[in-house]
């Protein structure tokens, strides 16, 4: 049983095919790497994964035991299912507090209706207690709790990734999809982001999958890689396998042939 | 995990203390009020009476106006229409069949509301509940555009109200509108109700569903990406402002005893746009002062439409309309140098006023 199966997932932009035919299956407990150049259709791929996008043809099958169909639903019906993204442009509420912007993540399970916190009800009050709690115990996990009242446009960059992944992480997913979490990192923050990021995956139990074009990063994390170029998959493997492969190394460099003129 | 225990407890103490003294606080500036409002009863004359009943209403109509304009960040320009149909249906509510008879001159008026009268209390409420399932209605075709679109469509929608209340005779007897509704408005109403709107709003937008309207207005892309249904939430902001609107235009009709269509074109709107922008899109205190202080300012301002003698020289006539001249100007103004307005995005609260005072610091407020 797989967690997720796409099948002949196809997305066209008017003439352009972004990407297309993609087949992927991802196991329960897999750390998986998306990587390809440039343009090779990689977030079009977590776009319509998560409901931003609908694809022009394929399918997406969540729990592929229970049958769970994706395609057309939008992207707050397609966390609640327990899929969570970060992005690779950060995408936090810059206005609100590091503390808010987790919390903001709990509102999609709030049980209480509207009216629950305008009469003050105790069952609104016991979640929104919870809520404070759960945030503040994820945001003492990834060191950022001296700065929950900080306004989070205000924070480092490097900062600004983590609050991004604990966020997702509030939704409490089962798979998450991470866009070039590395993405402006230095070398040191890097491997620190590798740790997190292997004991999120154990201590939540999660599936990842994750665009990256940092190889090393790519190459120490993921257990399995898919390499797309121009939306066409053009190889899959292990990745001692990928980093020997012709076609994902002209893909990357260029053919030889060229180089050598 | 025990540094977030610890955290959580010192943070949780601090704020259980402070907010029993800001409770008590509040709870002391509104008896002020009501204080205040019981002398103004008494001693004040008909025409302050009447500025700080429309300041109450004022208040009502910004602070849910900028639910879903500011906390919201939705841009819409349709309150005038909520407004007028809360106080169609609570003036004819109201009206006795014989009162109705008098007004619907031209056209009788429509059987099966001819013979309605209902007390004051039931047609505000009623009132309030029309402009909410309007809202209701509205919102489902609305809410698929954003930005500037929505901003027309809302326009339109305010006209389309006033263009059938103009038209529906034997409902609203058309332009003609109504005489002699019963004036059943005073202070205790109208800030009764800017006082439960407060409160009701205030309530929603410090809890879970505020940060979730707040998440939509900063980044729709994200909140819905982390489980937020953004449809569901602008439609909850819109009816619940609608809500308000619908009763405080009951309380304006009840107020001023004379409504026709042209009391609720695109120029109420106006007013209210201006209020919140100058108070601060996002800050529902800074509403209420902008709400009082344009009530206000446009009383004072009636000097400039009388004629003015300048040093006995010559005499200038007095210019009707000029205020909403000068109030055009003060919003290019502050929309050029003062974008944030009075308050910006931040809200009064007791913590930053305790700041103020010399050796009162205390630490940031949670």
């Amino acid at each position: 049983m797989a967690l997720l199966e796409s099948s002949n997932l196809t997305m066209r932009f008017g003439g352009l095919t972004a990407v297309d035919d993609f087949n992927l299956r991802l196991l329960p407990g897999e750390l998986v790497g998306l990587i390809g150049p440039n343009g090779a259709g990689k977030t079009t791929v977590f776009n319509m994964l998560t409901g931003r996008i609908r694809p022009s043809s394929g399918s997406i099958l969540f729990h592929t035991d229970q049958q769970v169909n994706i395609i057309g639903l939008k992207p707050n019906r397609v966390n609640r299912l327990g899929i969570a993204r970060t992005f690779q442009n950060i995408q936090l509420l810059p206005e609100l507090s590091v503390l808010e912007n987790v919390m903001m993540a709990w509102h999609g399970r709030l049980k209480s209706p509207f009216w629950a916190p305008i009469f003050g009800l105790p069952s609104y009050r016991r979640e929104e207690e919870a809520m404070i709690e759960g945030s503040l115990e994820l945001l003492d996990r990834v060191d950022l709790l001296d700065l929950v009242d900080t306004e989070a446009g205000n924070l480092a960059y490097g900062q600004q990734r983590r609050l991004e992944i604990v966020r997702a992480l509030a939704t409490r997913p089962s798979l998450l999809l991470l866009d070039e979490p590395a993405a402006g990192m230095n070398p040191n923050e890097t491997n620190d982001l590798m740790r997190l990021i292997l004991e999120i995956k154990q201590d939540f139990s999660l599936t990842i999958l994750l665009i990256e074009h940092d190889m090393k990063f790519v190459m120490g994390l993921c257990e399995r890689l898919i390499v797309l170029d121009h939306g066409v998959t053009i190889a899959e493997g292990l990745p001692e396998e990928i980093r020997r492969n012709e076609q994902v190394i002209t893909a990357y460099l260029g053919e030889r042939r060229r180089a050598d003129h | 995990m025990k540094d977030a225990m610890q955290y959580r407890q010192a943070r949780q103490r601090w704020s259980t203390k402070n907010r029993r003294r800001n409770r008590i606080l509040t709870l002391a500036a509104v008896l002020c009020t009501c204080g205040l409002l019981f002398f103004a009863n008494r001693f004040a004359d008909e025409y302050q009476i009447r500025i700080l009943n429309m300041v109450a209403i004022y208040i009502t109509l910004a602070v849910s106006y900028n639910l879903i304009n500011g906390i919201t960040g939705q841009f819409s320009l349709e309150p005038n229409a909520f407004v007028a149909l809360g106080a169609y249906s609570s003036a004819l509510l109201t009206m006795t069949p014989m009162e109705k008879g008098m007004n619907f001159i031209i056209d009788p008026c429509a059987p099966w509301l001819a013979q309605i009268c209902v007390p004051f209390l039931p047609a505000v409420i009623f009132g309030g509940l029309m402009a909410a399932f309007f809202a209701l209605l509205m919102g489902f075709p609305v809410f698929r555009v954003r930005g500037d679109y929505l901003a027309i469509v809302t326009l339109g929608f305010g006209e389309v109200i006033r263009v059938v209340a103009n038209n529906l005779q034997t409902v609203t007897n058309g332009p003609l509108g109504l005489k002699g509704i019963a004036p059943y408005t005073d202070l205790w109403w109208t800030w009764g109700l800017a006082f439960v709107t407060l409160f009701v709003i205030i309530r929603l937008v410090n809890s879970s569903y505020g940060r979730a309207l707040k998440a939509i207005r900063e980044n729709e892309l994200a909140a819905e990406s982390m489980g937020i249904n953004s449809f569901r939430h602008k439609l909850l902001a819109f009816s619940m402002a609608a809500f308000f609107e619908g009763m405080a235009g009951a309380m304006l009709a009840h107020l001023i005893t004379t409504i026709s269509p042209m009391l609720f074109t695109f120029f109420l709107t106006f007013n209210l746009l201006i209020i919140i922008v100058l108070g601060g899109l996002g800050s529902l205190t800074g509403s209420v002062i902008a709400a009082i202080a344009f009530t206000w300012g446009s009383e004072l301002l009636r000097a400039v439409e009388e004629p003015t003698d300048i040093f006995g020289w010559f005499t200038i006539p007095g210019i009707p309309g000029m205020r909403m001249v000068i109030f055009a100007v003060i919003l290019i103004a502050a929309m050029l140098f003062w974008r944030e307005g009075i308050m910006g995005r931040k809200e009064f609260s007791w913590g930053w006023l305790f700041g103020l005072v010399p050796g009162g610091k205390q630490k940031k407020s949670v």
